[in-house]
């Protein structure tokens, strides 16, 4: 699957981060009960008015990205393992169609547009694009332009047996020149 | 109605790092045999400012300590026009930035001994507040952005505060900083002023001493506030050239002939706020990073980077141009 790498060192107007409906309780299962240990993420997508008032098309396309395990990716991509070559993904995630246009300067979030499989409980963290100009069908890459997640700033709690919806919001654009 | 957020590092409970120095604020142990180098600051000359306060920290005698406390900006999205920064003696320097370490990485409210350049936290830092002057012990930082510009920190930013102090005396020392932050009602503000960065991710540098030029082509008519370069500890020196799209001769805008560490969190602006400096879509900015590579083994970014980053003004969205584009020179 395709990798992100943005080489960023600016957060500050276009990081205003993911956002879910986790709590903070304790990840550990209840030991009293016996759980499954897994839970499901819901994802929503979302984008900052003031980062969709800049893009050359609206923010309207199909979304592809990766769930990596939170520990595995930070905002320079995939970590590495011994071995020097990325750590992979939990699994890959796409949506078609996914219109997240502002209704001016108030922020739109879609429905629920994709359901993970059953996840071990713990944090997860979500890389990916949307490819707002219609035409990354053939390298489910990003490019100059393309709305792109932070994953620290996509970062999600799996909860045992629970359904969580993650908002997965759009942070910046893919750099020029990439 | 005045809007006071004081952090202390400690709120109850003591903070002792591995080396002994402590970040305690209440702790009367921790103050003995140290010389209290704690003083009143100025108010702030504008109403309603927001103020944070470091935790109280001991840097032992003859040494240099830094410490990085982290947060996260709970309030409202927030339009900052003006940033003061204050010192006790031996500070040098007191910075605010953001940070990509999640809460849970470093949950708010801790205090780490930042010193080393290792140090958990201290690859995630993004620049927040950018331009002005970077203050010490014996002067005041600051960052005034013209006259109806604000720039944002947004609700749920993950903050740090980077104090570092270079004890040069022969006693321990217990010190204290302070910021203050003026915003403008939204309604107040003419022009935002967003971040840039021009980089390159993608490099290696071998053992010795190394040099690149990276080139970054300006997407469209931009007046820039500030302008500052970004390396860090094997940096050797750095400067950026402006190379006019009309072919009007090339001009150096930015040199440090001699590259301070130090430089990598409290970075040097040219400060263009008095008259912004007016680049056109398809001018070039030229940097040239050179490096001092002593550790046996190469490495690229991030443990090293070469960013030319500084403020747009009419900008709410950063702009980010890492085109790859880097060969030795």
């Amino acid at each position: 699957m395709h990798r992100l790498l943005i080489a960023c060192l600016l957060a500050a107007t276009a990081c205003s981060g993911g956002s879910s409906s986790k709590d903070d309780t304790d990840v550990a299962a209840d030991t009293d009960v016996a759980g499954s240990g897994t839970g499901r993420l819901l994802l929503r997508f979302t984008i900052d008015p003031d980062l969709a008032d800049v893009m050359a098309e609206p923010p309207v396309g199909h979304v592809w990205g990766d769930i990596y395990n939170a520990d595995d990716i930070d905002n320079l991509g995939p970590k590495k393992d011994e071995s020097g070559n990325d750590l992979p993904a939990v699994l890959s995630y796409e949506a078609a169609l996914v219109d997240i246009t502002p209704d001016g300067t108030t922020q739109t979030t879609s429905e629920v547009l994709f359901t993970t499989e059953a996840l071990p409980i713990g944090y997860y963290r979500a890389a990916g694009f949307m490819d707002s100009d219609g035409n990354g069908a053939d390298t489910t890459s990003p490019e100059e332009g393309d709305p792109v997640t932070f994953p620290a700033n996509n970062e999600f709690l799996v909860l045992e047996d629970q359904d969580v919806e993650a908002v997965i919001e759009f942070n910046l654009l893919y750099p020029k020149g990439r | 109605m005045r809007i006071s957020l004081l952090l202390l590092a400690l709120a109850a409970t003591a903070c002792t790092n591995s080396d002994g120095s402590s970040s305690d604020t209440d702790d009367t142990d921790a103050l003995a045999g140290a010389t209290d180098m704690r003083k009143d600051f100025p108010d702030a000359p504008w109403a309603d400012p927001i103020i944070f306060q470091s935790g109280v920290y001991r840097v032992p005698a003859a040494s240099e300590k830094q410490f990085c406390y982290y947060t996260t900006w709970t309030g409202d999205d927030t339009a900052i026009h003006r940033e003061v920064t204050y010192q006790s003696k031996f500070g040098h320097h007191f910075i605010i930035a953001g940070t990509t370490t999640t809460a849970r990485e470093i949950p708010d409210g801790t205090t780490i001994d930042c010193t080393a350049a290792d140090a958990p936290g201290m690859d995630n830092f993004v620049p927040l507040l950018i331009g002005g002057v970077i203050g010490n012990g014996n002067t005041p930082g600051l960052l005034e952005l013209p006259a109806g510009v604000a720039t944002e920190i947004t609700k749920g930013q993950r903050l740090v505060f980077q104090s570092h102090y270079l004890n040069t005396s022969a006693d321990d020392i217990v010190v204290q900083d302070e910021l203050q932050l003026e915003a403008m009602p939204y309604d107040s503000v003419v022009d935002w002023a967003a971040p840039f960065v021009d980089t390159v991710s993608e490099f290696s540098i071998p053992t010795g001493i190394h040099s690149l030029e990276v080139k970054c082509t300006w997407d469209e008519d931009s007046n820039l506030l500030f302008v500052g370069g970004h390396m860090h500890e094997w940096g050797k020196s750095y400067s950026i050239d402006w190379q006019h799209v009309d072919g009007s001769d090339t001009e150096q805008i930015y040199s440090i002939p001699v590259w301070d560490p130090y430089m990598r969190d409290a970075p040097v602006y040219t400060d263009y706020t008095a008259e912004p400096l007016h680049v056109k879509a398809g001018d070039t900015f030229s940097t040239r990073c050179e490096w001092n590579n002593d550790t046996g083994e190469a490495f690229g970014f991030p443990k090293e980077m070469c960013a030319t980053f500084g403020m747009m003004l009419g900008r709410k969205v950063p702009f980010i141009c890492d085109d790859g584009n880097a060969t030795p020179f």
